[in-house]
Formats: structure tokens, sequence, C-alpha cells
């Protein structure tokens, strides 16, 4: 990542990291409440040194500070960067139309219910609303509910498992967004996975999809650092293998956002 | 094409006690021979370089850009350039009012770097307070000028950021 991209991902964090705080009630959920004055410090200094000489050595290091600052905050910034924002946008053209329903013992996906298959939707990407409100596919502070999306398989996980079980009465919203064609793939990432997904191992994770791509990951509840390959994990020929010491998915729930790099 | 008269104040990077004016006059006019630069403090005084006798800085007409080497700490000042003929009378005239904040910007990026080096002072109530209260000085001085052109408002704050970076072995636990 560039420092110029840097710089906007921190522009996004600082606003995504204050409505987090704001809407995670008294003491922000556990979040420190000055995280977003932080990052609008760092950001501030680290901006006007590139636009005087982006070829400034210093800035390798105040940019990563500024990087790591915004934590996981950087991957939801990434997100709304590409989708143009939580704005649910008008499917046009051909296309599986948007799933809506009120959640019931006979709806669609039953009351109690942690995933949902959605074979229809598969190659495309998602928005996902549950009582008019647009989820995130990272993990919220709090414990507010979240999900992940499969493009590959069509399956909807209601994150956390079981905190974000539908509820009787919830009103669900998904619209596929982004066409499939013959020559377009559409991204997977960024995308989560739980301790559930590993192999008896609990280091092993198995998806071809990711095979070798240029990806980071951000455990939650493991570490405050995004882990990389090689030092933190190795590509096998089925997936990843995590060999960061101490991590055994067989020992805590622990959620996974997997995220492309440029 | 007649003349316009228009100029540009920056400061050179790494060096904050610099001012670089650069006459971007359009069209012309053969009568001017001379230019002039005042520099006016938010107290009315002039700012010029040791050893000036005048008010006023002289700026060769054949120069397009003048480094003027004056600031002893940041300043908004009222930046007067004037374009005068053979007899030293006024023919244009162009005033800006200006901020030059390099000492306390480049400060404030180097209590970056010292977070760089070693992060959990963002931990220290002191380091984070001041280094808030640095930034907070230096967008209000910015906003001063840009939104209500309030020389001396601007100029307060400006001195409180420089109080901030000359006591930083207090208020940091760094030395400026």
């Amino acid at each position: 990542m560039t420092v110029a991209e840097k710089i906007l991902i921190a522009e996004l964090s600082q606003y995504i990291s204050l409505n987090a705080i704001n809407k995670s009630g008294l003491w922000g959920g556990g979040e420190d409440l000055s995280l977003p004055r932080k990052i609008y410090l760092v950001r501030k200094g680290v901006e006007r040194t590139y636009n005087q000489d982006p070829t400034d050595t210093t800035l390798f290091g105040t940019s990563n500070l500024m990087m790591a600052l915004c934590g996981a905050y950087q991957f939801i910034a990434q997100a709304r960067q590409n989708s143009g924002g939580a704005v649910v946008p008008i499917s046009v053209g051909s296309g599986p139309s948007p799933l809506d329903f009120i959640v019931s013992a006979s709806s669609y996906a039953v009351t109690g219910a942690t995933s949902i298959s959605i074979p229809q939707f598969i190659g495309y990407e998602i928005i996902f609303a549950r009582g008019g409100t647009v989820q995130y596919t990272t993990p919220q502070p709090g414990g507010s509910a979240y999900y992940s999306w499969s493009s590959a398989t069509g399956i909807l996980r209601l994150l956390p498992d079981p905190g974000g079980a539908l509820t009787e009465g919830e009103a669900i919203h998904i619209q596929p967004i982004g066409v499939t064609s013959s020559s377009a793939t559409p991204s997977i990432y960024p995308f989560t996975i739980t301790s559930a997904d590993f192999e008896a191992d609990g280091v092993s994770y198995n998806n071809a999809q990711i095979i070798n791509d240029n990806i980071c990951l951000f455990i939650n509840n493991y570490s405050s650092n995004v882990l990389y390959s090689p030092t933190d994990f190795v590509f096998t020929a089925t997936g990843i293998e995590i060999i960061d010491d101490g991590f055994n998915a067989n020992t805590f729930d622990y959620t996974i956002l997997i995220q492309k790099l440029n | 094409m007649p003349f316009v008269a228009n100029f540009t104040a920056t400061q050179p990077v790494g060096e904050p006690s610099v001012i670089t004016l650069t006459d971007t006059s359009t069209g012309s006019d053969g009568a001017i021979t001379q230019r002039r630069v005042y520099l006016r403090e938010a107290d009315g005084s002039f700012l010029v370089p040791s050893r000036t006798t005048t008010d006023y800085i002289e700026w060769d007409y054949a120069d397009s850009t003048i480094d003027i080497d004056v600031l002893d700490k940041d300043y908004a000042l009222q930046v007067v350039v004037e374009w005068l003929n053979v007899g030293n009378a006024v023919l244009y005239d162009k005033t800006s009012l200006e901020l030059f904040s390099s000492y306390d910007e480049d400060f404030d990026y180097n209590t970056t770097q010292q977070l760089t080096g070693n992060p959990l002072l963002f931990n220290d109530n002191r380091f984070f307070l001041e280094k808030s209260n640095l930034r907070t000085f230096l967008d209000s001085a910015e906003r001063a000028i840009l939104r209500a052109s309030d020389q001396y408002g601007a100029q307060e704050c400006l001195d409180g950021a420089t109080a901030l970076r000359l006591g930083s072995r207090y208020f940091f636990n760094i030395n400026a």
C-alpha cells in the first residue's frame, strides 16, 4: 500500500471508528475513546510531510504507525472505499432479485438460524441489512452482530455464533451486487471465517480460492497485529496454515478477517 | 495586456525561518523597475531581516522569486508587495494574509516520529493531551486566517503552539 493510500484509509478510519464508538454506548464498547482523535493527529502530520516530499524516508515508519492506529477499522475503510460506502445500491440489469423477509418459523431463514443458504446469489457479493441497518463483515465493538458471506458457496453466516442468530419478527434484506461474467470473477475479499472453519489440527484452513493470494489475516481476540505470510502463516496445497505461536482454533472461538492486499 | 499584480508566499521544506515569495503577475508595464515587500506583524510592526534599516525589503525586479530569511518563530503576517517605478512611486500593490507555521508543524511531525519509535507514548496522558493541543492551535490558526482573516487571533494560536514547542521537555518529555 502506498503512503497516499494509507492516508486515505486513515481519513476513512477516523470517522468509521468515531461512529463505531458512538454507537457502542458508554465507554465505547471497550474501544479507546480517543482513538479517532489519535488517528487524526498522526494523519495530519503524515499528510503534510507527504505533500511536501513524497520520498521522505521517515514516512515509512510514521505511515505504518498511522495504519497500526487504524487497526481493524482499516479493513472496513478499504471495503467502504471499494463499495462506495454503506449505501444499498440500485440493482440494474439482469440478476437475481433481492431477498426480503420477516423472520418466522416458516420464513426463508427461520428463527434461530445462524446461517442462510442462498444458492441463487452464488457469484455475487451482497449487501445485508437486518432491522433496516446495513451490517458489517467485520467484528464490531460491543459484540454487535456482523456476518460473513461466501460468493463461492452462497452461504451467509450470521456472527457471532450464536449471538448473531435470527430473531423472530426481524426484517431481513439481502441485496446481490455486482454481475458475474465469463471474464470477470467477483472478488471474495474481504471475508471472515471462524474457528469452526479450521481443520482438526486447529491451524489449517482449506480454501482453494485463496492459495498464494497476497492476503493478510486479522484474528479477533487473539492479537492486535495483522498476520502476514510467510512469517505468521504459510500456504499449503489446499489453503493456509497459521504458524504463529500460540494460535489454535481448537482452544478458542476466533473470528478471522481475511483481506487481500494490493 | 494590462499588468495584474499577484504573488504567492510559501516556506521551503526544511527551512522554517525562510519565506519564499514568487511573482505570479500577468501582463506587463514598462514603467515598473523595482519591488518592495512589507511583512507586517499582528501588532502592526514590520518584520525585516537583521541589518535592514527600512520597514521594507527590496526585491530585485530581475528576480521572479525571493527568499527572505526572517522568521524566528511561526507568524501570521500581512504580506504587502509593491511594484514601483524609477521614481519610487507605487504603481501596483497586492496584500495577502499568510500563515507561516513550519516551525511548529515540523515539531508536530517530530512528535509523531517519537511515537513511531515508542508507540506507548500515546498512553502517556500528558503526551497525548499536549499533542492534541498543539494540533488544535495549528488548525485554529489556519481557520482564523481562512475563515475570518483574523491575523491577531491566528498569531495568538501560533504563539500557543510555539510555547508548547519551546517547552517540549516539560510538555512532551522530548527536546524540540
